[in-house]
């Protein structure tokens, strides 16, 4: 074949260009670490990279959810032995009280124990863990127990259980519903508040109130009437019930000042939802009436319809304390002897849950170790399917390198000299 | 006997011989750089023989240079031009799909799977404290940071098709102007060669712009014999035709034009995409180079609608569409397995299932009183002036899940967005099934299952979609750069062939200079021998 000398140079260009391609390759290789930078370098690396990283991800999630269960479970654990204590506490007392040779006054001061260990168990029942209450079911922002009578003041249905995932379709109950603990099993039935209902109207904002009455009364109190002050102009529906419901709580004379006013939006109709607390003037549980007042008819509150609040249960290990309570306070020997049965009920019923709480923590301990190891093979792969192996690397920039000086060093001599060089 | 000077006549001819030997050596050396250049040679002959009238032979006259010749094997042009038509093409699309890999940012800690990894982890965290704010809002971030990555994304995509046409405007104008000055070539080529002489430079000259054309679309290039010239030699006219038809017929040149759409050939398109066309206005079918290249790329969509099966922008614009379409339904209605035509619309004749999403939550600030769900959708799209519209909005005057379901067709990649009611108030974030329970999470986790749903793509759960479009990417772009690899390589050795065989090597005219210069010299060293031989003759001979 004819070599002329632009195919020489040309040659060269070439050779030298694609071993810089690869001396590029394997500098990039280095100082990513990576063995691909796109897609294209390597689909199919690709392809298990964007997977692995996912399931490194969801492993990390897991493991920060099966740590925040376990401290959960912890805080339950801890108050479930402290309420174990009350109750031991409350049995010996209650033995110590069932002896005959008491006298009244002596079952009295026992009497008193008692006491402080049902207000201990109330406090205990309405515990919180940063901030929520852990016997409430759903209802985490309210407490369980009504300190003032021991009865429950919100409904926990059993089946309210809180769920953290732990895996892809593994997830675990963490919470224990109040009602399970309080009345060995059963749901818990709390207070219901007194809820009046408007009919839908149409409101045109901005509505102005100022200067229009409301008359309000909760159940059989006295009837209040509000006058609403000159600029209550509201632009939305929220800012009216809002307006509405600071109107009704400073109304005097006091005692309603704790009803709630929401805005409910049907299509392009609005009605008012208005909902008694537990300050009512008659222990807050009844109906609220509005009616009448200029506002009232524009509002949708003509005859609105009212519904009865009722009072909340008492879960069984209250009752139970009070009987003891009772008991004591009267000197009944043979009923506190009675109780002894009944409290080892209680501490059964609470150790039930205790075990099945710890078999609880049990089973989120293997799985965290479970996690923590697939954490660890799940890097190992992601760093096997797209990290380099930096000796190796290393080993084959070096080699590209000698190819480079190599061909630099032939092309110099080859497209240097020529006939001209040796003719004089 | 002898005639008077026929020594020196025949010395003179070898001196004009060597002196146009070291011409064409001079000229080649000046040219060895000179880009398509072909070495030329004198064709040098014996000049007619003188017969010799007492029957001893014939006796030479001296040496002729009947022509001066290029050096060419014009199979190597033919075959060059039809391999470059195909580099020009594999080489554009490897440069644009690079351009369109580089846009998923895959894989890396920025790109889709993170943003998606995250979207759900902040999910997870709400799962565990699902009335404080705080966590709330950072779910509503991360959910901005989804919707942004889809936007930023298909904007650049629009971003890309743009520039890929302003790309086909351009190169259908360079085809033009070589098309322009390869007619002047043709001109001066046949009028320089009436006479019967050849054009060696001019016809490397338009070889060089035709080695350039043949990059950038598919031609097919031919001297097309058409009779006799007067000087005897044949009439040749030089055609070049694309297609099938003429671009460049001898003298004639029919033009590209562009022309812009009436109406969009994808609905995901840009406005005013140019049509390639001939000037004349008849259809063109653009089949190689880089102009197809650039067509394939902009107007690719994977053959829907009998469109171009490849694909380009508009094929990775309909799946992103796709992928939030759906996403955003199955995530805020609840809505899965919902059949999909060719071409990525939904399918309306098959009936809706729903399951529980986002719209059956009820708000944090939801009370026990409260019968109906917040009805709130997470994902919505932006409206006029960029800004998210509404749930309500949204829904419009939908009311039946087939309607609703249709609504969301009108989300795209580029326009979705966190609705407008979340972005307000983060309480709007919907997680449980009942009114007035801050801690009940039984739609969140109905939320998070779908992220692992197999059913919701036929490629399976949202990141297998995602993975699957970029390692779709991923392998287009491979078999780009290895087509366009192999091509080069293909082209090289072609160029190389033409090299050896027409490039010009400076010890062969260095060796052709020494050669002729001998040549002159003997010729010189002759003239001198013959002047003495006449000098002998005619001044000393018979001189005593």
């Amino acid at each position: 074949m004819r070599i002329t000398n632009n195919m020489l140079v040309n040659n060269m260009m070439n050779n030298i260009g694609n071993n810089l391609v690869r001396m590029d390759k394997y500098q990039n290789q280095l100082s990513t670490g990576k063995k691909i930078a796109v897609p294209s370098d390597d689909p199919v690396v690709a392809a298990r990279a964007l997977k692995l990283r996912t399931d490194v991800a969801e492993v990390d999630q897991y493991k920060r959810n099966s740590k925040d269960a376990q401290s959960w479970m912890d805080i339950t654990e801890s108050t479930l032995a402290n309420i174990g204590d009350v109750l031991q506490r409350a049995r010996e007392l209650t033995v110590q009280g069932a002896n005959g040779s008491n006298t009244t006054q002596d079952t009295q001061k026992i009497a008193e124990e008692v006491k402080q260990l049902r207000a201990q168990l109330i406090h205990l029942g309405n515990t919180t863990y940063a901030g929520r209450y852990i016997f409430s079911g759903y209802k985490t922002n309210t407490k369980l127990i009504d300190e003032a009578t021991g009865e429950y003041y919100i409904d926990v249905n059993n089946s309210e259980n809180i769920k953290y995932e732990i895996g892809i379709g593994d997830d675990i109950n963490i919470n224990v519903p109040g009602g399970d603990l309080f009345s060995n099993g059963g749901n818990a039935a709390g207070q219901t508040s007194g809820v009046t209902t408007g009919s839908n109207v149409v409101l045109a904002f901005p509505v102005d109130l100022s200067g229009t009455t409301l008359n309000v009364k909760v159940d059989t109190d006295t009837s209040r009437t509000i006058t609403f002050p000159a600029g209550s102009i509201y632009n939305d529906a929220n800012a009216l019930a809002a307006g509405i419901q600071s109107a009704i709580n400073g109304a005097t004379p006091s005692g309603i000042e704790d009803i709630t006013v929401n805005a409910v939006k049907t299509g392009t109709n609005y009605k008012f939802v208005f909902t008694s607390g537990t300050k009512g003037a008659t222990a807050g549980l009844s109906a609220v009436a509005i009616s009448g007042g200029t506002a009232a008819a524009a509002l949708g509150l003509a005859a609105p319809t009212q519904v009865n609040g009722t009072a909340g249960q008492t879960g069984k290990l209250i009752q139970d304390m009070d009987s003891v309570m009772t008991a004591l306070s009267a000197g009944d020997n043979l009923a506190a002897s009675n109780l002894i049965a009944t409290l080892d009920t209680d501490v059964n019923n609470v150790l039930r849950i205790r075990a099945d709480v710890g078999a609880r923590q049990n089973r989120i301990d293997l799985t965290s170790n479970r996690l923590d190891s697939d954490s660890i093979n799940f890097t190992k792969l992601m760093s096997d399917n797209e990290d380099v192996d930096m000796a190796e690397t290393i080993m084959n920039l070096q080699n590209e390198e000698n190819v480079y000086r190599a061909s630099l060093s032939g092309g110099a001599r080859v497209i240097q000299p020529n006939l001209v060089d040796f003719l004089r | 006997m002898r005639e008077g000077f026929f020594g020196l006549n025949v010395a003179v001819r070898g001196l004009y011989t060597a002196q146009r030997g070291l011409d064409v050596v001079n000229y080649n050396l000046n040219n060895v750089n000179t880009p398509g250049y072909s070495r030329q040679q004198a064709i040098q002959v014996a000049s007619k023989p003188m017969p010799l009238y007492d029957g001893t032979g014939m006796l030479g006259t001296g040496s002729d240079v009947t022509g001066v010749q290029r050096v060419r094997d014009e199979y190597l042009d033919f075959k060059y031009w039809s391999e470059n038509v195909s580099y020009g093409e594999w080489d554009t699309k490897r440069t644009q799909l690079a351009d369109m890999e580089a846009t998923f940012n895959e894989p890396s800690d920025s790109g889709f799977s993170t943003i998606m990894n995250d979207f759900y982890s902040s999910f997870q965290e709400l799962a565990k404290d699902p009335s404080s704010e705080a966590v709330r809002a950072l779910v509503r971030e991360k959910g901005v940071t989804l919707a942004k990555y889809f936007n930023s994304t298909a904007t650049h995509f629009e971003k890309l098709q743009g520039d890929l046409n302003y790309n086909v405007k351009t190169k259908v104008e360079e085809i033009n102007s070589l098309g322009t000055q390869i007619q002047q070539l043709n001109r001066q080529i046949y009028s320089a060669e009436l006479d019967g002489n050849t054009a060696n430079d001019l016809r490397d000259q338009r070889t060089v712009l035709v080695d350039k054309l043949s990059k950038l679309i598919n031609i097919q290039a031919n001297e097309v014999v058409t009779g006799k010239l007067p000087s005897g030699k044949d009439d040749k006219h030089f055609v070049i035709t694309i297609s099938g038809k003429a671009f460049i017929d001898h003298f004639q040149l029919s033009k590209l034009d562009i022309q812009q759409r009436s109406t969009k050939v994808n609905n995901e398109d840009i406005d005013n995409l140019y049509d390639v066309k001939w000037a004349d206005g008849n259809t063109l079918d653009v089949k190689g180079g880089e102009l197809r290249g650039y067509l394939d790329i902009r107007d690719g969509n994977d053959g829907v609608n009998n469109g171009i099966l490849y694909k380009g922008v508009p094929y990775y614009i309909r799946r992103m569409n796709e992928f939030v379409q759906t996403f955003a339904m199955s995530f805020n209605e609840g809505f899965y397995n919902v059949k999909r035509l060719a071409g990525g619309s939904i399918d309306s004749s098959v009936p809706v299932s729903k399951g529980e999403g986002h719209v059956d939550g009820y708000a944090l600030n939801s009370t026990s009183a409260d019968t109906a769900p917040a009805d709130i959708r997470f994902f919505t799209m932006l409206g006029t002036n960029s800004q998210p519209v509404d749930s309500a909005t949204f829904k419009g005057k939908a009311v039946t899940l087939s309607e609703i379901r249709d609504q969301y067709s009108k989300i795209t990649a580029k326009n979705f967005a966190v609705g407008a009611d979340i972005m307000s108030d983060v309480k709007l974030i919907s997680v449980s099934d009942k009114g007035g329970e801050v801690g009940n999470i039984n739609i969140l986790n109905k939320l998070i299952e779908n992220r692992h749903d197999p059913h919701m793509f036929v490629e399976g759960a949202p990141e297998d979609f995602m993975k699957s479009l970029v390692t779709t990417l991923g392998i287009d772009s491979q078999q780009a750069i290895r087509l366009s690899n192999n091509q080069q390589s293909i082209v090289k050795q072609i160029e190389n062939r033409k090299l050896s065989d027409s490039g010009v090597s400076i010890d062969e005219e260095m060796a052709n200079l020494v050669k002729f210069q001998h040549a002159y010299n003997a010729s010189a060293k002759m003239i001198t021998t013959m002047s003495e031989v006449y000098d002998t003759l005619i001044n000393k001979m018979g001189v005593v």
